[in-house]
């Protein structure tokens, strides 16, 4: 989790006294819910606020680390669909960029995190990001 | 033999009411923790999604569109969740506030969690219990996607509930039930009397653990998407014996006054207070909500 922040910001913008492990997922949890989790004494299976698991950010996170972190492309409404999708970014979809050099953070046309990429090719015509993690992952993991 | 679509049919004629089928309209609720009402409305507008808002539910929208709501960027960002109306009343007669300690027996997939919530503004503590394996992951999902901030769910037949040793101010149990035949097509073919006691049984034992753990003056809401009286005021009849509850007012404005004549049996007046959703009248799958003091 501390790796996949670090991919964007050096800020510290987790409180790491208030991160825990529940199996593979990370979770914020306040101190009210933490005092509750110990009396119960029984294993939780979601607590607090979703970070994500390790290289799979929740929204909470994207959105967190989109505000603290200068490595981001914005893209239009057809390449935000397909980034959702699954699909790589291509260069023709990306409306504007910034600090676009190794991991970058994918926005919507509303100012909205979607997931993040890395930049593979940023002289080539064809894929510019390949995508690495995208907020449609949601649904597939129902299936 | 006491099955089939007459003879339920016919139960429902002796309680009063002549039942069709009627084609449920397809409803939302927004999510506003995560989006206010009217930014997403504008951008469901944009995508061509034709928006009703139901009358009677906070937040609630029918809605039609020629594509599938369940997989727009909208959704996978927790703006809203596809929620059938009557089923976005039970957290409405429950009304959780910020800052209370909240129970949700019977979670998954996380529709009334979600709502409860979200009626809480991410504050307090819900507790929220789903006793099968296979349905946590759902209810993971939809707590992640909402953004729900103050929930601690566990894998935990809410019977057991008392091992948690916590008192709540609200409890939701929204009973497992043998459904109803608008959500159902095949529901007549699948259930008999027989069935629908067992169901009454499970009810009447989760509608007594939860009244263990609930406070003095706390509210329990009794749900069920059940038209059958032995699992709605049957029910409550059973419950108004054996334990000092009483039952309140919903302040909705939709449903009928719960049936106090069940089959010749007269029950106790404070039933009418329940609501009782016959679809072809409500336009909404068959549904029944109490609401409970605990005295």
């Amino acid at each position: 989790m501390i790796s996949l922040i670090q991919k964007f910001t050096d800020k510290k913008i987790i409180d790491l006294s208030k991160m825990i492990k529940i199996d593979r997922d990370f979770y914020l949890v306040d101190d009210n819910l933490r005092n509750i989790c110990k009396s119960i004494k029984k294993k939780a299976e979601y607590v607090g606020t979703y970070l994500g698991k390790k290289e799979k950010p929740s929204v909470f996170l994207l959105n967190l680390l989109a505000k603290n972190s200068k490595k981001k492309v914005w893209l239009n409404e057809k390449g935000a669909w397909l980034f959702i999708c699954r699909r790589d970014v291509f260069a023709k979809s990306i409306v504007k960029s910034e600090d676009a050099s190794d991991f970058v953070l994918i926005m919507n046309e509303y100012g909205e995190c979607l997931g993040f990429g890395q930049v593979i090719d940023l002289s080539s015509k064809k894929v510019e990001i390949k995508r690495m993690y995208d907020v449609g992952d949601f649904l597939r993991r129902e299936k | 033999m006491e099955k089939g679509m007459n003879f339920f049919l016919d139960r429902y004629k002796k309680l009063g009411e002549t039942v069709s089928g009627i084609r449920l309209r397809p409803s939302l609720r927004i999510n506003v923790l995560n989006i206010s009402e009217e930014k997403l409305i504008n951008r469901l507008k944009k995508q061509k999604v034709k928006l009703e808002k139901i009358p009677y539910a906070k937040h609630g929208y029918f809605y039609s569109s020629r594509f599938s709501l369940g997989s727009i960027t909208e959704y996978l960002l927790g703006y809203f969740y596809l929620q059938e109306a009557a089923a976005q009343l039970p957290v409405q007669v429950l009304d959780p506030k910020p800052n209370e300690a909240v129970l949700d027996c019977c979670a998954a997939p996380g529709g009334k969690t979600t709502q409860i919530a979200q009626f809480m503004k991410n504050k307090g503590t819900v507790i929220a219990l789903e006793k099968k394996k296979h349905r946590i992951a759902s209810l993971k999902t939809n707590l992640e996607r909402c953004g729900i901030t103050n929930c601690i769910a566990y894998l935990m037949d809410a019977n057991k509930v008392k091992s948690l040793n916590m008192q709540f101010d609200k409890i939701l149990l929204d009973a497992p039930c043998s459904g109803n035949f608008i959500t159902d097509s095949a529901w007549f073919n699948k259930r008999n009397i027989e069935g629908i006691r067992r169901a009454s049984e499970i009810q009447k034992s989760l509608i007594e653990k939860s009244l263990s753990v609930l406070k003095k003056g706390g509210t329990l809401v009794y749900s069920a998407c059940s038209l059958e009286p032995e699992e709605n005021e049957l029910n409550m009849q059973w419950m108004l014996k054996h334990f000092k509850v009483k039952i309140e007012k919903t302040s909705l404005k939709i449903g009928d006054p719960g049936s106090i004549n069940i089959f010749g049996k007269k029950l106790d007046k404070s039933i009418a207070d329940c609501r009782r959703f016959w679809p072809n009248k409500t336009n909404t799958a068959g549904f029944f909500i109490a609401k409970i003091r605990k005295l």
